[in-house]
């Protein structure tokens, strides 16, 4: 058990940050998806305004 | 210029004499703290490291509450108007900057000469002592108005003030401190002085810069 | 080398964080080189095993921890092999410069493959400075590892993640100055959200900063929080940073909020080169580069051989990765407080049109 250890814990540890980081990133990038798409509707309707 | 200064620092002083309100309480803080401290200690020598920090203790409080209503003051009573036709932004700051120093040192002064009486520490210098402590003053004084004129249009103006001015405080007091230990335990330098002066003239001079700003609508 | 690759991770990642203008979106190669950057550092800062030198091994037993396991990378002799009893000793040459040959006492219990060239064990000093006892293997033919620091080990990787954190941090505090001089100069509203987001993320920023510091802190010093100078410091600066957020809420009038705030964030940054650069370099502490420290610590120190090639390289790529995430997080924001501030004055100008 201890040699196992030893050996892949920081392959746990990197997965799990890892992990995270994908959750972060897809999130941001969802997140800049949707603000694109507001900027382009707030244009728009400034835009039919007289 | 100087003249408007002046007039500035004149009405200061005139507008406290007529009630004398903030002297007064500043008065007895200063007292309460030294009766408290007397009181909790009496008949014990007491380090003195512990004496500069009560010093230091005073002067933050003192030069914190000095500084509280200045400007508010200005917008509650409303000559504010006047300040802004009669003179320039630049008059008002360094006229602020004159009286708030004034009112610490002398203040600050009274509360070491009580500190002093009271507990009877042992001074390695004395110049040094009163030398750090009048050059703290000064600039702790000198600092205060700019955040004064901040928060005068504030909602919570008194809780705000030692928010906003500790942080900036903070790299002169820690240097005062360590320069009055130095004073009070060993022998004084003047590189703390000059260090403690360079960085307080940052500030103030940024002040000064930025003062009009906070000051014009 | 380090100063360029260094140099060249800090400006690149600010250059590359401008280049579509902060209120722009992101372009899609953007994106994928942040999310890309970031993962690679994740990889590279922490899947490289570390490996060691006998040296650090008896340096280890000696002054840090005798139960602790030291990753030691070598070549094992297996021609030379003897068998005693249920294990067998096997000299190994090590990887240090010069090599030193000792003999590793292998149980018969743990497996090493004979056909790798070089292997890092988890080895403990045994007998005397000669001997050592192999607990666990580490990894065989690594492609990449990073140098065994004694009194670090493992935890030596944090310097990829918490020294940018903190860096980021200054350089989001300076955008947040640079705004609000511009906006003091030109009184356009868009500065005042440029400086007002740099200031939240780059809080952000400093938070997690000193999150990853006080835990490292904690397996490291034995505290999280040990009043070093340069933590008194990322406290103060917490605190000016807290008390422009507690200013920017007393004041209703927008027009007044974003003048006061602008210059409350100029006079407060004066404290930040004295905070981060001069006074914990002065002072006693524990952080590298303090004055009680021989070297400026490891990233800025210029002796040879204080911070080996992979480290520079992964710094590097952490500092161009973070500085992305921190401009596309400010470009977010940015963006949608424009968004907010456009929707108020078209409500303001409805609300006259009707009058």
């Amino acid at each position: 058990m201890e040699a196992f250890l030893i050996r892949y814990s920081i392959y746990v540890v990197f997965l799990i940050v890892f992990v995270i980081w994908i959750g972060i990133a897809g999130w941001l990038w969802r997140l800049e998806r949707r603000l694109v798409e507001l900027e382009q509707w707030a244009r728009r309707h400034e835009g039919n305004r007289p | 210029m100087v003249s408007a200064i002046g007039a500035v620092v004149l009405k200061e002083i005139v507008v406290e004499f007529r009630n004398r309100s903030l002297l007064y309480t500043l008065l007895l803080f200063t007292v309460v703290v030294v009766l408290i401290l007397a009181f909790a200690l009496m008949e014990k020598t007491i380090a003195p490291e512990l004496f500069v920090a009560f010093c230091w203790i005073v002067l933050f409080f003192l030069a914190i509450q000095s500084g509280a209503r200045s400007f508010a003051a200005e917008y509650e009573r409303e000559t504010v108007v006047l300040l802004h036709t009669l003179v320039s932004g630049y008059a008002v700051f360094w006229g602020k900057v004159v009286y708030q120093v004034g009112m610490v040192t002398f203040l600050m002064s009274i509360a070491a000469a009580l500190l002093l009486l009271v507990f009877d520490v042992p001074i390695a210098s004395m110049t040094g002592f009163w030398l750090t402590l009048g050059v703290s003053s000064v600039l702790m004084g000198a600092m205060v108005p700019i955040f004064s004129a901040l928060i005068a249009r504030s909602q919570m103006k008194g809780a705000l003030l030692p928010v906003l001015a500790f942080p900036v405080f903070v790299p002169l007091m820690r240097l005062g401190i360590e320069g009055m230990l130095d004073a009070v335990l060993k022998q004084w330098h003047v590189q703390t002085l000059i260090l403690m002066g360079a960085y307080a003239g940052i500030v103030i001079t940024l002040a000064a810069m930025l003062f009009d700003y906070v000051w014009r609508e | 080398m380090k100063a360029i690759l260094i140099g060249l991770g800090v400006v690149g990642g600010i250059i590359v964080g401008l280049v579509p203008a902060v209120h722009r979106p992101r372009p899609r190669w953007w994106m994928a080189l942040c999310v890309g950057g970031m993962g690679l550092t994740i990889a590279l800062g922490l899947l490289p095993p570390l490996s060691g030198t006998f040296r650090d091994a008896v340096i280890t037993w000696r002054q840090v921890n005798p139960e602790l396991y030291v990753p030691v990378a070598g070549t094992l002799d297996w021609d030379a092999a003897v068998a005693i009893g249920d294990t067998l000793v096997v000299p190994m040459t090590d990887r240090a410069i010069p090599p030193t040959t000792a003999q590793v006492l292998i149980p018969s219990a743990l497996s090493v493959p004979k056909d790798a060239s070089v292997v890092i064990l988890a080895v403990q000093r045994w007998k005397n400075d000669q001997q050592f006892v192999m607990r666990g293997i580490v990894a065989a033919d690594p492609i990449l590892a990073l140098p065994f620091i004694p009194g670090l080990e493992e935890r030596a990787r944090n310097l990829f993640f918490h020294v940018p954190l903190s860096w980021v941090a200054v350089i989001a505090y300076a955008y947040a100055l640079w705004y609000a001089v511009l906006f003091l100069r030109r009184r356009r509203f868009i500065d005042d959200v440029h400086s007002v987001s740099a200031v939240s993320i780059g809080t952000l920023f400093a938070l997690l900063a000193t999150v990853t510091g006080s835990i490292w802190a904690k397996f490291n010093w034995g505290s999280f929080w040990n009043w070093d100078p340069r933590e008194t410091s990322i406290f103060l600066l917490l605190l000016i940073y807290a008390a422009y957020f507690a200013l920017r809420q007393s004041i209703e009038e927008p027009q007044r909020r974003a003048q006061i705030a602008a210059v409350y964030a100029i006079v407060a940054f004066v404290t930040v080169p004295f905070l981060v650069f001069i006074m914990p370099r002065l002072m006693e502490g524990l952080h590298p580069g303090s004055a009680s420290d021989q070297t400026a610590g490891p990233i800025l120190s210029t002796q040879p051989g204080v911070l080996h090639p992979l480290k520079q390289i992964v710094f590097a790529l952490s500092m161009f990765s973070f500085s992305l995430l921190f401009f596309w997080l400010l470009s977010l924001r940015v963006r949608s407080g424009i968004l907010a501030l456009r929707h108020k004055i078209q409500q303001v100008q409805e609300m006259s049109e009707i009058r």
